[in-house]
């Protein structure tokens, strides 16, 4: 009994290895849709976190923090599709400058945040486009 | 009387452990990318979890030994090490995760970062587990975490449709992802059945001296407890399907999830949410370092229990103190916590079938469960559960990869 149950968890052990040696990496234009999609939920969240943020729901503590969290995850996408490799890739590139875009939009908006400047983020509010991606 | 009193208050403090980093951000995942389809695996693994929580309180009723210590007993050292060395790394993972998940609470309401708390929050779990016995520690955190019913009445009062809510009960194919729908679906599994609960439960029911005789009390609390748990997992992806989904918003931080508490809860919603999180993950993270104390003496034989003095269980101490230390150094290293939940659920579903796979044998032998062995329902539910997890633990590896995100 013993042995078998040694034996069972190796098998578990060698077949999880090979599943996942063989599933290996996503395709470019996946990741491309990936990032494009995860960038359209980074906008989103911009907007809704502005909105609440004017109407007073939620305070200016966590507004920066999330506004922080929000670039930081922007960099973070950016990052994947301006590897070389993905940049040769025309939607990748043109992903990559509306990354670096909504980037700065963030970085300013946060700035507002810290300011209490409400005007100039409603403004930058309008600016933040949403990306195509899953509807 | 007594055994009433127990049996509320073993139901209702079930949430503490049960809605932690895992559940919340798999649900609000799930919720936010599938809107309600993904209910199914919710319900599916609570009721994977009641099944196994009983059975495991069954046995440390009757065999007045733990899961872990009749492992090792009934299959010897060298099975029992890789579950025990698995179970410790996902303790070690999970733990992390857990005190990360208390720091990214501190920081939506205080804005200081996350790192600053983590050797506060290490040092508070630390006291806990030094200063309390079981019962302070299971009640008193499990009633704290009853902050998390912010989850059901923020579902309720949001009115989602009914007939959806229905639907997302029955197992169906999304239209598009299908490989981010099955790694959320193994994820929320993952995150629902972690072996520290059976382990954690059944060292808990011999702490607790709940005798054959309660073995009622011990079915009645695992099942409505446990269901009481998954309805606060589906308050979080209701409300996250609800709120966050028709702005096309995936959580991918904790700053995101705070937000689908705003339509309902307004001013309250980010002190509310982290209120949620804050206790949620402090009491996960109190019982994971505990659980791994209670494993470590239990296979290696050494004395053991939160209520005996710590003196006459210095190396039970020793090894939850020395968890947790760990813990604490990987949490410095500044991993995103989010990601370390999702990270460690998968590896959940990896050992899985060697938690479960023990059950069968156990379950069934009259030196464990004299006459309260599983009966034909009872087998049966535990070999589909295994040949399950067995699934699940091939596929969880390549999901991650494929549709990790």
């Amino acid at each position: 009994m013993r042995d078998a149950f040694v034996r069972t968890a190796a098998v578990i052990v060698l077949a999880t290895a090979t599943a996942s040696a063989s599933a290996g990496c996503a395709s470019p234009q996946d990741t491309i849709q990936q990032q494009q999609e995860k960038l359209q939920s980074l906008a989103a969240s911009a907007q809704l976190l502005t909105d609440d943020y004017l109407a007073g729901q939620v305070s200016k503590t966590y507004a920066a923090t999330a506004f922080d969290a929000l670039l930081l995850q922007v960099e973070q996408q950016r990052a994947v599709v301006a590897r070389p490799k993905m940049l040769a890739d025309a939607k990748a590139a043109a992903l990559s400058q509306q990354a670096e875009a909504l980037s700065r939009l963030l970085a300013q908006m946060r700035d507002d945040v810290a300011r209490g400047d409400a005007a100039a983020l409603g403004a930058r509010r309008a600016g933040v486009a949403p990306l195509p991606g899953r509807q | 009387m007594s055994a009433l009193v127990d049996l509320i208050l073993g139901v209702v403090t079930s949430i503490g452990g049960f809605v932690e980093a895992g559940s919340i951000s798999t649900a609000a995942q799930a919720g936010s990318e599938f809107h309600f389809q993904l209910l199914w695996a919710v319900a599916g693994a609570t009721v994977m979890l009641a099944l196994l929580i009983e059975m495991s309180g069954r046995l440390a009723a009757v065999s007045r030994q733990s899961m872990a210590a009749a492992v090792r007993e009934r299959f010897g050292w060298p099975f029992q090490f890789v579950p025990l060395a698995g179970e410790l790394a996902i303790d070690l993972l999970l733990l992390t995760a857990e005190i990360g998940g208390v720091g990214l609470a501190l920081k939506l309401l205080t804005g200081i970062g996350f790192q600053w708390w983590i050797v506060p929050v290490g040092a508070l779990v630390w006291l806990i587990l030094w200063r309390c016995g079981f019962s302070a520690i299971e009640y008193g955190l499990g009633l704290l975490g009853l902050v998390t019913l912010s989850f059901v009445y923020s579902a309720w009062r949001l009115s989602p449709p009914h007939a959806p809510l229905v639907h997302g009960l029955l197992p169906t194919l999304p239209s598009e992802h299908p490989l981010r729908y099955a790694f959320l679906a193994v994820s929320i599994l993952g995150a629902t059945v972690s072996p520290y609960l059976l382990n954690f439960y059944s060292s808990g029911t011999i702490e607790e001296k709940m005798t054959e005789e309660e073995l009622w009390v011990n079915t009645t609390t695992s099942y409505l407890g446990m269901c009481f748990g998954g309805v606060v997992s589906m308050g979080v992806l209701v409300t996250s399907a609800v709120v966050l989904a028709p702005h096309h918003i995936v959580v991918d931080t904790y700053e995101q999830a705070a937000l689908m508490f705003v339509p309902v809860f307004g001013r309250w919603a980010v002190t509310l949410f982290a209120a949620s999180l804050g206790v949620g993950c402090l009491g996960a993270a109190v019982e994971i370092a505990l659980n791994a104390g209670y494993a470590s003496a239990q296979v290696f034989g050494w004395p053991w229990g939160a209520n005996r003095p710590r003196a006459d269980a210095a190396r039970f101490t020793a090894a939850f103190s020395v968890v947790l230390v760990a813990a604490l150094a990987v949490a410095l290293l500044g991993f995103d916590p989010l990601r370390l939940t999702l990270l460690s659920v998968a590896f959940t579903v990896v050992i899985m079938p060697l938690v479960v796979l023990p059950f069968l044998v156990l379950m069934n032998d009259t030196k464990y469960v004299k006459k309260h062995g599983s009966g034909p329902v009872g087998n049966a539910c535990l070999a589909a559960i295994t040949i399950l997890a067995g699934l699940f633990a091939l596929a969880v590896i390549p999901l991650e990869v494929l549709g990790g995100g």
